[in-house]
């Protein structure tokens, strides 16, 4: 029978202050990281921790809730008084006051941290309500905190970008796991919270707690939860990481299916300083064209699908090393080409990328050894011929490649069907006479015209054209807007145009010959073939700028990763690449794979089966008839305490015996008893034997479902270990 | 006291259903239209263990339901007012899923009585019985008409409830008091007629004492000389037993225990000098007086519910049927004087002036002269606060039950003057 609780203190009192105090403590590190306090976060949670003792302690007086916030309002009024009584007695002395001040602002810090969390548990004991206001405050207290990252600003907070960084996780995985660990710590704060008893809410309570284990059905729920949870974010995960690369990358996404743009014409609000890759140039890349900026290509879009430009496949853009970050490629260069340079780039990349990228054009991409197999995700060296023309001179050229079949020419030159752009085209370029020099009128009037920015927010169905919300409405929009404007009016013109996809980088932020890349450098632009030379970006540069991404890059983490790179990464021999394996050093940290946690976990459950068996079977072989005895006798009630049927405390064998279902216990208990009370008895295995049969059949008579279960149940055998660790019998 | 209403609730709590507001805003709010990742993650995870938890609250609600039967077994003691009392409560054996929890009180007619909320977290204890510790704030008759049985989960999001009927009843007896030396009052011979300390009188019980020279020697008793060779005398005392009987009369609202166990001393102390009585009381009603401690026990605590609501009115009835009772006996052909116990603070405060005014005009009506008893205080407390103080004292601490307890000086100091006025005798 299970007697009621009188304690003057209500149950689990202490458990609720140590967890509360715990709370205080992590409370004040998140916060402090978040948003610094400016004081010293172990006298601000301190603080908080005697606010919280206090107030546990003041809850349990008769202190009303008048009297408290009286209390509360007496202590605030101290603090200033004697901060200002302090100011002006050390004003007497001619001493310099900041010290008191300082003094003031620290001590200010921690009353309030102490008043907080002192508010915070008094309505704990206090108030029935308290729990879900304490909870929600705590979820928009969190929100807030968090809010940084809204419309994918993947960057912010800061912290969590570091931590992210340097777990090697991306960002909406690490938001997503910050939300569910938010509803795991609400909903365990909420079940622990009911088991403590609040006696002025709760009134007394008698409390009820069975003897049996339930280990099984606790693992199981549990194990059900988590598997909801899991499912669930997964969801949300799938969700927002399809839209957040797109989001985050000034609407340049990595998708390079056919049929299929990678580009994205809603608002690009999330572009971000998000690192991308580190590209090292080994060698002077000073006749470069567009010096300061340098276009990484990634893919072209050259197809044009009726309402956007797509991906046209392998067919054409035969220039593209369309190969991914991990495999190696190589071609023949364009001897038609000329006025370029050989170029360089060791690249490693920070994010996965679906497809390798490099100065245009590259003839081939091996790859390299990653020095940081934690931090990079892959690395490559391209050797690209690059442009090394002067632009100046560009004007006097054709358009088009001569060797090109028709119907790779009709591809290029697949103009819109909406007349307005050549219109618009012929009046932009109505004074120029060079293909060339019409494209340029058609930039330089971009940029005249249009305004960039990250949030167009055209309003536009599915099956409207989106650039001509941008070119013949508001004329805002961003790079993919610009570029999609520039190829339509090209082609209207008969110069054949396609839409570049990759980085553009400002070399002068390059430290070193190294570049860092970030998502906001994702950029969009109009080629043009031109005679002899091959595709020549043709960029705008608008003049009225509405909202921008972040530009400056992150210096110090541009030089961490500098000092992750050895000096020189040498180029692996073929054959190592085919085994990747071989590539990788041994990790600063050991994670463990999935196949490892697979084997460690079929080998723990082996272990466990071979302890159960040894356990309930074990008597069978024992060497002696006594000790056959006692295993069978362990046996049997290891069997009972599977099904929560345990020897309590002070009870003899024969009252465990009386108790045990079905009084299975009572023949190999007796044998027991008589054995160890005249050991000179003669006892044989035959008699263990037939009491083990008498026991093993009664157990049997039980309800499958119950057996089933106390076979799963593991209990035993720590309680088996237990016993052989710190003695104790069954 | 009111009587506790239950009132059907839904199996959503408040906290529920503030959490679904509170996703239902996330939901339209930050998570569409600023893309708050964390918000998604977090209303879709509450969301989805939020339906989780309450459909499997939902059917554990129904297992137990289907399950769960209670029985009560009182204490075999008495229960006395103020005590604790120890009482089981067996269930039918049941499991609950983890998270889950049963909670199960006695449903009390009446308000007041503690009575512990028996919590199970993971199903009935191994031999399906809980022992509780019940304390009745005074005595009566609590009516318990069901087991209120909650299941819910732990994070407080569902909670199904329900009434298993059960009809008992707790019987709480004021506690024992002693009698404090009361003198005997006949209410038939004169007023105010008193026999000093029957009970715990000076003396030895016999009238007889060793013999001292000043004794007359024809108290000396010479058979007793005869046999044991030592001098006693005889000193003859007047009767201890008056004639007729005792008629009482007990003004005690429920809260006033301690005037009952007093005025069941006194009718226990009557009783052993087989004196015939007849007990009234507030809010007696119909029901008959009582004439040994039993019979009276049984009325105190019979007639606590109706003395919540007593009135002068009431107060005139109650009083006129122990009248009629007392002419209806035959023993006494006059009822001279009353016996009146209550309570000091109740006197000392705004309802004695009424009460002593009902009480004076029906007495006065039939020439009856009241012997008042008052119970504590005995001397109401001076040193009192000052108005506001109390009032300042109150509202930061909270009040404890000496604080209300304190009489007011004037207002006791009115009732005994008024007693001296009417020259009626007052004991306390």
């Amino acid at each position: 029978m299970i007697s009621s609780d009188r304690h003057v203190r209500p149950p689990l009192y202490t458990v609720v202050l140590a967890f509360r105090s715990l709370w205080v403590l992590i409370a004040t590190m998140a916060l402090q990281s978040l948003f610094p306090l400016g004081t010293s976060s172990l006298f601000v949670a301190g603080a908080g921790i005697i606010g919280v003792i206090a107030a546990s302690r003041a809850a349990q007086s008769r202190l009303t809730n008048t009297g408290f916030i009286v209390a509360l309002i007496t202590s605030f009024v101290a603090y200033w008084f004697s901060a200002w009584c302090l100011q002006e007695v050390v004003g007497l002395f001619g001493v310099a006051s900041f010290i008191i001040d300082r003094l003031a602002m620290h001590t200010g810090t921690c009353l309030i941290s102490a008043a907080v969390w002192a508010v915070a548990t008094w309505a704990f004991w206090r108030l029935r309500a308290a729990l879900t206001l304490e909870v929600l405050a705590f979820f928009v207290v969190a929100l807030a905190l968090f809010s940084g990252h809204r419309n994918f600003h993947l960057e912010r907070p800061k912290i969590l970008n570091s931590i992210a960084w340097r777990l090697g996780v991306d960002h909406v995985t690490m938001l997503v796991i910050i939300g569910s660990t938010l509803t795991v710590l609400a909903l365990t704060y909420l079940y622990c919270a009911a088991l403590a008893v609040r006696p002025q809410i709760d009134g007394p309570v008698t409390r009820v707690s069975p003897l049996r284990s339930r280990f099984i059905s606790i693992t199981a729920c549990f194990a059900i939860l988590a598997g909801i949870l899991y499912a669930v974010q997964s969801i949300v995960y799938g969700h927002y990481s399809a839209t957040a690369l797109a989001r985050v990358a000034n609407g340049v996404g990595m998708n390079s299916n056919p049929g299929v743009s990678p580009l994205s014409f809603q608002s690009a609000l999330g572009s971000t300083n998000q690192p991308s890759a580190l590209v090292r140039l080994e060698g002077d890349y000073s006749n470069n064209p567009f010096s300061p900026m340098m276009y990484l290509r990634e893919s072209a879009l050259s197809s044009f699908n009726g309402k956007e430009m797509v991906f046209a496949g392998r067919a054409y853009d035969t220039d593209l090393p369309v190969t991914n970050t991990r495999d190696t490629f190589s071609r023949q260069e364009d001897v038609e080409l000329g006025e370029r340079t050989p170029l360089i780039q060791s690249i490693y990349l920070l994010a996965e990328h679906d497809h390798a990228f490099a100065t245009d054009y590259p003839v081939s991409i091996v790859q390299l050894k990653n020095p940081r197999p934690n931090r990079f995700k892959a690395t490559y060296r391209a050797y690209s011929v690059a442009p090394a023309y002067t632009v100046s001179k560009l004007p006097t050229r054709e358009v088009g490649d001569p060797r090109w079949s028709p119907d790779i020419k009709e591809h290029y030159l697949t103009p819109h069907q909406d007349v307005r752009y050549a219109e618009l085209a012929r009046k932009i370029t109505a004074d120029a006479k060079q293909p060339i020099d019409k494209i340029n009128s058609i930039t330089a009037y971009l940029s005249k015209t249009a305004i960039y920015t990250l949030t167009p927010n055209h309003d536009v169905k599915p099956t409207d054209d989106p650039v001509a919300a941008f070119l013949f409405g508001d004329n805002r929009g961003y790079c993919v807007h610009f570029a999609h404007a520039i190829v339509f009016m090209a082609r209207s013109l008969g110069i054949p145009a396609r839409i570049g996809t990759g980085y553009l980088t400002d070399l002068s932020q390059a430290k070193d010959g190294h570049v860092l890349l970030r998502m906001s450098d994702r950029h969009a632009w109009a080629e043009v073939y031109i005679t002899g030379i091959g595709w020549v970006p043709f960029d705008v540069q608008p003049e009225q700028v509405e909202s921008h991404a972040e530009t400056q890059v992150d210096a110090k983490l541009l030089e961490e990763l500098m000092g992750a790179l050895d000096p020189g990464e040498e180029i692996l021999p073929t054959e190592s690449l085919k085994d990747e394996a071989g590539m990788v050093e041994p990790e600063e940290y050991w994670v463990p794979s999935r196949l490892q946690l697979l084997i460690s976990l079929v080998a723990l459950v082996a272990l466990i089966v071979l302890a159960k068996a040894l356990l309930r079977h074990g008597w069978r072989s024992a060497p002696t008839p006594a000790l056959a005895l006692r295993w069978g006798y362990i046996a049997a009630a290891s069997r009972l305490y599977d099904i929560g049927i345990t020897r309590q405390y002070g009870e003899t064998r024969s009252e465990f015996a009386a108790r045990a279902p079905n009084n299975m216990l009572t023949d190999i208990s007796s044998l027991l008893l008589a054995h160890a009370y005249n050991p000179q008895s003669t006892l044989t295995k035959s008699d263990v034997k037939r009491a083990m049969q008498q026991a093993l059949a009664e157990y049997n008579n039980l309800p499958p479902r119950t057996r089933v279960l106390a076979a799963a149940n593991p209990s035993s055998i720590t309680r088996a270990i237990s016993s052989l660790c710190i003695g104790g019998t069954w | 006291m009111k009587k506790i209403s239950f009132l059907k609730r839904t199996p959503l709590t408040s906290r529920s259903v503030i959490f679904l507001l509170f996703c239902a805003y996330l939901l339209v709010g930050p998570v569409p239209h600023s893309s708050d990742i964390v918000a998604a993650a977090l209303v879709c995870g509450l969301l989805a263990l939020f339906l989780t938890i309450v459909i499997a609250a939902i059917l554990q609600a129904l297992y137990v339901q289907r399950r769960l039967g209670v029985e009560l077994y009182p204490p075999d003691e008495p229960i006395i007012s103020g005590k604790t009392a120890r009482s089981v409560v067996k269930f039918s054996p049941l499991r609950l899923i983890p998270g889950m929890i049963l909670e199960c009180r006695l449903a009390c007619l009446y308000e007041g009585i503690s009575i512990p909320t028996i919590t199970m977290f993971k199903g009935t204890p191994p031999d399906h019985r809980v022992a509780i510790d019940i304390s009745a704030p005074h005595r009566g008759n609590w009516d318990i008409h069901g087991v209120r049985c909650v299941v819910g989960d732990l994070t407080g999001f569902i909670r199904v409830s329900w009434t298993i009927p059960l009809e008992s009843s707790l019987i709480v007896y004021p506690p024992t008091q002693p009698d404090g030396r009361l003198p005997l009052v006949s209410s038939t011979q004169r007023a105010g007629d008193l026999v000093t300390d029957a009970v715990h009188r000076l003396g030895d019980p016999f009238d007889i004492k060793p013999y001292h020279p000043s004794d007359g020697i024809k108290k000396i008793i010479w058979k007793a000389f005869a046999k044991r060779g030592e001098l006693l005398s005889r000193h003859a005392e007047a009767s201890m037993t008056p004639e007729g009987f005792v008629a009482l009369f007990v003004l005690a609202q429920p809260e006033d225990d301690n005037v009952c166990g007093k005025a069941l001393s006194y009718v226990s102390a009557l009783q052993e000098l087989k004196l015939d009585l007849l007990l009234g009381c507030e809010g007696q009603a119909n029901r008959s007086p009582g004439h040994d401690v039993d019979t009276c026990q049984e009325l105190l605590i019979d007639s606590t519910w109706d003395a919540m609501h007593s009135s002068s009115t009431s107060l005139s009835t109650d009083l006129q049927s122990l009248f009629d009772a007392c002419t209806q006996t035959g023993v006494a052909v006059t009822l001279r004087t009353i016996v009146i116990f209550c309570s000091g603070t109740r006197m000392a405060g705004p309802v004695g002036v009424e009460l002593m005014r009902a009480v004076s005009q029906w007495l006065e009506e039939r020439q009856i002269q009241p012997v008042f008893f008052i119970t504590e205080p005995a001397i109401p407390s001076n040193a009192r606060q000052p108005y506001w103080a109390s009032k300042a004292s109150h509202l930061i601490f909270e009040p404890t039950a000496s604080n209300n307890d304190q009489a007011s000086a004037e207002g006791y100091q009115r009732f005994l003057s008024t007693c001296l006025l009417k020259q009626w005798e007052v004991f306390i």
